[in-house]
């Protein structure tokens, strides 16, 4: 059996006696979408009346990828798009590592293979994101998701409330909060020119505090956030700005939050070029660290296994997933955990060494 | 709900004031509206308001409205109605202006309970800050708090004052001013009265007996009224070249097809849907002759294949499918999708308002240089 075969029966296997139960919030109303091993093509346009029937589907099947749709319709099995009757779609932010200006994130996006650093700063952001939705849009654990997106980044779903009425132009008014874009300091002056900001307060106001106090150099500081008037000084105020709006936004995919028909990948299915389970976490996960959220998302077949690789080329980074391997050795063979080799083969970096 | 002040001390003044509420519909709810119709003075007196307001820009009552409750509630009623069977580029200028007189007595009020039972006549829900926030600088600060949900529908677009990130967010909910909660309801009048604009003209019957009663006035009311610029516009698009007028993201995606490139899918279908709507609503082409001058667009392209692409620009055009005909992504999808070459600086929120503006730009000049050479003639 040659390594295709072989990542298609730990897929196989995995659906069997998954790690996580699968589950899809309203199955009945989604569009289920998969790509089949080998195929370039997604088959879309499914719909499933429970998730059992779903399970049982994916176990005959084997899908390398399979995705929801963010949105609810009438008729999610009908193949016309104008058709399914949307009805509301889940509010779904996504961060990824290759839209982060780190160093980590560049040398991941540089040489196809994520490191434990890149993925820790998407952490970092989706954290950010949290603190957003928990304080300014008062949701609180239970009405958000986290799930890890089975490579370099994580996706944060709500899937219930009024949110989800909202159409592409109120999302867009979202996104725009998420990312601070058009953000003006000089709309949080009160009328005598103070700063409605503190440490203590909800919303915003503590958010654009901490803000200033990373930003701003000591003078500039104790002015802006003491009990004076700063609007004489809103000229000065300004050239800050941009720094406060960077701090204060979260670099989510604008893309993917505006679109109200996106297919989203399956929380615990399996990312078919990685080989990493899309996992469900809990805001403790996140809060550990990026190596605690790649061990859980290792399915437990693979996991403690080695296997041996060849590099198909020279990688920028040492460390892949929280393994550092030798990212220079290209003609001579190597043996790294399974799970990092199967990640290394299913990106096309490297090839199996057959014992 | 307990009722406001300004309801129970004097309900004259109150649907006066507020003539859209429920209090003020219940006011007329015995007229038969149909007997109303029939009475072609008194719609002929409605043209008049009609014509007025919407030239005007504002509501000006004649006399005997202003001693008549349910007079003038009548007029603004059956004017909505009538209004309703004009061109529907009438129907947001004239849902404007009354919702503005709306929103303009609601800002004088002194009875801050009535803001508030208006708001959520119309479906904004209210709290009262310090049922929300904590801070007492922020319960000074502001007074009341409405749910993200329902600031974001109702919030006024393009006016950086009304963004989101630049409101105060907290706890779900956007903190507000009663100033800003009357600003809020306007919207929320608007978009009452747009839904009243679409309900009658749905309504067949009273279309017929309005067309009876003044069917030629109300064509000669809006001819008058609407703006002259389609018709100019289309003869003058057939004579200057088209990169003049295009948008530059427009230009950008066409010079890459031109040069047999492989633009993206969503470079692709803005093209299209772009010059579909620019050959049929701007230069008044046949929607099958524009389909066929699409796909000839899309010739030199590196991948072409004749059955896909005719396929998919008919689909666009709402020949095929769905039966929709699209408009172009809008200037911030562009700007999201990396398709916008000028980062939002042509000032226009979708590249079909470009060519508009370009147009108009261009009728201007023409008209200068005319008057110029009138004027050296002389």
């Amino acid at each position: 059996m040659g390594i295709e075969g072989i990542i298609r029966a730990i897929f196989r296997s995995y659906y069997r006696n998954p790690d996580r139960e699968i589950e899809i919030p309203d199955i009945e109303r989604r569009e289920i979408a998969y790509q089949p091993f080998g195929k370039e093509v997604m088959i879309r346009h499914l719909a499933f009346s429970s998730v059992d029937e779903f399970r049982r589907f994916i176990v005959k099947n084997t899908p390398s990828h399979v995705y929801y749709s963010t949105a609810r319709y009438r008729d999610p099995g009908n193949p016309d798009m104008e058709r399914k009757g949307w009805l509301n779609a889940d509010i779904v932010f996504d961060i990824d590592g290759d839209h982060l200006p780190t160093e980590g994130c560049r040398l991941s996006e540089e040489s196809g293979a994520v490191c434990i650093e890149c993925l820790d700063d998407a952490r970092h952001e989706t954290l950010k994101l949290v603190d957003l939705l928990e304080n300014d849009l008062g949701l609180s654990e239970s009405e958000y998701s986290i799930t890890f997106s089975g490579h370099r980044g994580f996706h944060v779903h709500v899937e219930s409330g009024p949110l989800l009425e909202l159409g592409q132009d109120e999302r867009r008014e979202l996104v725009d909060y998420v990312r601070a874009v058009g953000f003006s300091i000089e709309r949080f002056l009160d009328m005598r020119g103070r700063l409605v900001a503190g440490p203590d307060m909800d919303g915003v106001g503590s958010r654009i505090w901490r803000c200033i106090e990373n930003v701003l150099d000591e003078r500039m500081r104790s002015m802006v956030l003491g009990l004076r008037s700063v609007r004489k000084y809103v000229s000065r105020i300004r050239r800050f700005e941009n720094s406060v709006a960077s701090c204060l936004a979260v670099m989510i995919d604008e893309i993917v939050t505006l679109d109200i028909k996106r297919l989203i990948r399956v929380p615990n299915s399996l990312h078919g070029k990685t080989g990493l389970i899309v996992s469900r976490l809990s805001k403790q996960d996140l809060e550990k660290d990026a190596l605690h959220i790649v061990e859980l998302s290792v399915p437990r077949m693979i996991r403690g296994k080695r296997m041996r690789i060849v590099l198909r080329k020279r990688l920028a980074v040492r460390n892949v997933l929280g393994e550092d391997i030798d990212p220079d050795r290209i003609d001579e063979s190597q043996e790294v955990s399974t799970y990092v080799g199967v990640y290394l083969i299913r990106r096309g970096l490297a090839d199996p060494v057959e014992e | 709900m307990v009722l406001p002040r300004c309801l129970i001390d004097d309900y004259d003044r109150f649907t006066f004031r507020y003539p859209f509420t429920r209090e003020a519909k219940q006011r007329v709810s015995n007229v038969v509206i149909e007997d109303v119709l029939k009475d072609r003075e008194f719609l002929l007196r409605c043209l008049e308001f009609i014509e007025r307001t919407l030239r005007t820009g504002r509501i000006e009552l004649p006399s005997d409205l202003l001693e008549d409750v349910e007079k003038l509630l009548l007029t603004l009623y059956t004017s909505i109605i009538i209004v309703s069977l004009l061109d529907k580029r009438l129907w947001t200028r004239f849902a404007d202006i009354l919702s503005k007189y709306f929103s303009s007595n609601l800002e004088s009020e002194v009875d801050r309970e009535c803001i508030t039972y208006i708001a959520e006549e119309f479906g904004i829900d209210v709290k009262n800050v310090r049922k929300v926030v904590r801070c007492e600088k922020l319960q000074i600060f502001f007074d009341v708090a409405v749910p993200l949900h329902i600031y974001l529908r109702y919030c006024p677009r393009n006016d950086p004052n009304w963004k989101l990130v630049n409101r105060y967010v907290a706890r779900g909910h956007v903190l507000l001013t009663y100033r800003d909660l009357a600003r809020l309801v306007e919207e929320a009048v608007e978009k009452h009265i747009v839904n009243m604009l679409e309900n009658a003209s749905k309504n067949d019957i009273i279309r017929e007996i309005i067309v009876e009663q003044i069917g030629n006035e109300l064509k000669k009311l809006e001819t008058k009224l609407l703006p002259r610029t389609a018709l100019s516009i289309s003869k003058l698009a057939r004579n200057v070249s088209e990169n003049q007028i295009f948008p530059p993201c427009i230009n950008l995606i066409l010079a890459d097809v031109r040069s047999g490139g492989n633009p993206s899918h969503m470079a692709r279908f803005t093209l299209a849907s772009f010059l579909l709507n620019y050959y049929v609503k701007i230069l008044k082409i046949p929607v099958e002759e524009a389909v066929e001058k699409v796909v000839d667009v899309f010739r030199s392209v590196a991948d072409f294949d004749e059955r896909k692409t005719r396929y998919q620009v008919q689909h666009i055009a709402g020949l095929v499918g769905g039966r929709k005909f699209y408009l172009p992504p809008s200037c911030d999808e562009l700007r999201s999708l990396g398709l916008c070459p000028t980062e939002g600086k042509c000032r226009v929120k979708n590249p079909l308002g470009y060519v508009v503006k370009m147009m108009k730009s261009l009728r201007r000049e023409r008209t200068e240089n005319r008057k110029r050479e009138a004027v050296n003639e002389v």
